[in-house]
């Protein structure tokens, strides 16, 4: 798997003894300030001050992004490697970074980026989402409407080449190994056997009975829902080898893909769904119990105290974590759309978006949107920022605007009785 | 009009001179660099026959440790009766019997 999160962990462990979990946990905590420094950055570089100063109290009081900030998952460190990494890429699109200065800029862009692959592999996407957008981004002068493709060609190959020195240790390691070319770990061709050779999953709904019917959109979701009678015959032999493994997997859900077309974009319409869902692992640790004392050892995952999951605080948390998400993606859709960002901030948010939408594909649920989620609240800074402002003009804007909600509000309807379930959890 | 003019005639702030060479042979160099290490590491990837070798490497713990980690990941183990595991960890040193026990117990389970 990939190395950096359990190496910090293991660091923590081995610095602090007993007291590493704990270690770790606050070293994560640290990071999270600093992810919330980095928002304020990217936000006033983004927008405005006043939108910088918003960025930072939304990413401070935003519930769904807390579990992210103390329990030991990656997410936490991955989001504190990309938005500075981010923050960097759009000085030099603004062209703030010049020169030397701006060479540097993009490697180190890269290196962060490489250091957040090396810390979750879907991350991968981010590299390519970024390349891309500096393809386009990071040859335009910021006094000029006309593109320099030649220029963001080279600088985004200078970023991609930064963050592929710094996986390429690591691929090295792991391909000597297996005894053959692994990029990263073994994850993706995990995901490719959870989604695609097994019946739907997603780890937010552990242990919820989500109704059938008898709330809106329950039917539709679970007609989507509905496998093919042959599901059995796709599964495979889970295999010791890993290289292996991950191959079969992959061979075995591409040929269900091709027999399953219709079951598979049936599925993806879910999984998109699930993407956009107001519930988040906050939600999904207020409903479960708290940790048990006598279990030893590391434990990433688990309920909070017995405080926080009682009713008095779990049900108006819950609520609140709900309203959060509806909120956070309404705002970021109106301030990247409709709301006039500084060069290369709105093509920022749809990278991030383009990042984030592959999970689809193959496994999604909220924690895996983390990432973008957290950057989703520059421009929803920048909205709150401008609501005293007309918005911008044009069709084409409006249309986006209006084709971003449609998404938004089928995404809800879908998610309208896993929120049931949740709620009756509690 | 120069190719840096805009239309309204706003001159765009040229880069600094030598930056687009420096930038592609950076580019290049480290994208070469990438593909080298990870061309080396695929290609120097010991066989399992040379991972057994060094798993039993005398006062060395921890390349004994990185090698029984190859073969775990490789599948070696549990393709072997149990008592052929557990002599080799016998023969090993703490650090293995520690890494294996406490990372891939399931492995020590009666099959």
């Amino acid at each position: 798997m990939a190395p950096l999160h359990p190496g910090l962990i293991a660091a923590c462990v081995s610095v602090f003894g007993e007291a590493g979990e704990t270690a770790a946990r606050v070293v994560l905590t640290l990071l999270s300030v600093w992810s919330c420094a980095w928002l304020m950055v990217l936000a006033t570089r983004a927008h405005s001050e006043r939108a910088g100063r918003l960025a930072g109290w939304v990413a401070a009081l935003y519930l769904p992004l807390v579990p992210f900030a103390h329990v030991l998952l990656s997410e936490g460190l991955a989001i504190a490697l990309l938005l500075p990494a981010c923050a960097l890429l759009l000085a030099v699109a603004a062209g703030e970074l010049r020169g030397h200065r701006g060479t540097a800029a993009l490697v180190g862009a890269g290196f962060a980026v490489g250091l957040a692959c090396l810390t979750k592999e879907a991350c991968l996407f981010w590299l390519g989402a970024l390349g891309l957008w500096g393809a386009c981004s990071l040859g335009r002068p910021a006094q000029l409407e006309s593109r320099r493709w030649s220029t963001g060609v080279r600088r985004a190959a200078l970023f991609l080449g930064a963050a592929a020195m710094t996986i390429a240790p690591w691929s090295a390691r792991a391909s000597a190994d297996l005894g053959s070319l692994q990029l990263l770990g073994r994850t993706a061709g995990l995901n490719a056997y959870m989604g695609w050779n097994r019946d739907y999953i997603n780890f937010d709904l552990v242990g919820l009975d989500v109704p059938e019917a008898g709330a809106p959109g329950a039917s539709l979701r679970a007609s989507l829902l509905e496998p093919p009678a042959d599901m059995e015959q796709w599964r495979f032999q889970f295999l010791p080898d890993v290289a292996e493994r991950n191959r079969l997997a992959v061979a075995t859900g591409r040929a269900f893909i091709r027999a399953h077309t219709g079951f598979f974009l049936r599925t993806r319409a879910v999984k998109v769904a699930d993407l956009l869902t107001p519930l988040s692992y906050m939600t999904r640790y207020l409903r479960m119990p708290p940790p048990d004392p006598e279990v030893a050892g590391v434990k990433a995952t688990g309920g909070y105290c017995s405080v926080l999951t009682s009713r008095p605080f779990s049900v108006p948390l819950t609520l609140v974590s709900i309203a959060m998400v509806l909120a956070l993606l309404l705002l970021a859709a109106y301030g990247s759309i409709m709301v006039p960002l500084s060069p290369g901030a709105a093509g920022l948010v749809a990278a991030a978006c383009a990042a984030t939408a592959p999970l689809a594909l193959v496994v999604a649920m909220s924690r895996f949107r983390a990432p973008g989620e957290a950057l989703l609240i520059v421009p929803a800074a920048a909205a709150l920022a401008s609501l005293r402002c007309p918005p911008a003009r044009g069709l084409f804007r409006r249309s986006l605007f209006v084709a971003a909600l449609g998404l938004l509000l089928w995404s809800w309807t879908l998610a309208v009785a896993p929120i049931l379930a949740s709620l009756e959890e509690l | 009009m120069s190719p840096e003019d805009d239309p309204q005639g706003q001159v765009a702030p040229s880069e600094p001179p030598g930056e687009g060479p420096v930038q592609w042979l950076l580019a290049l160099g480290l994208g070469a660099a990438a593909a080298i290490t990870i061309t080396l590491g695929l290609s120097g990837a010991p066989t399992t026959e040379e991972l057994l070798e060094r798993a039993r490497t005398p006062d060395d713990p921890r390349t004994q440790v990185q090698a029984m980690h190859a073969l775990i990941l490789r599948g070696y183990w549990e393709e072997r009766p149990l008592e052929e595991l557990t002599s080799h960890l016998e023969a090993s040193s703490a650090e293995v019997g520690d890494f294996v026990t406490r990372m891939h117990g399931s492995l020590l389970r009666p099959r």
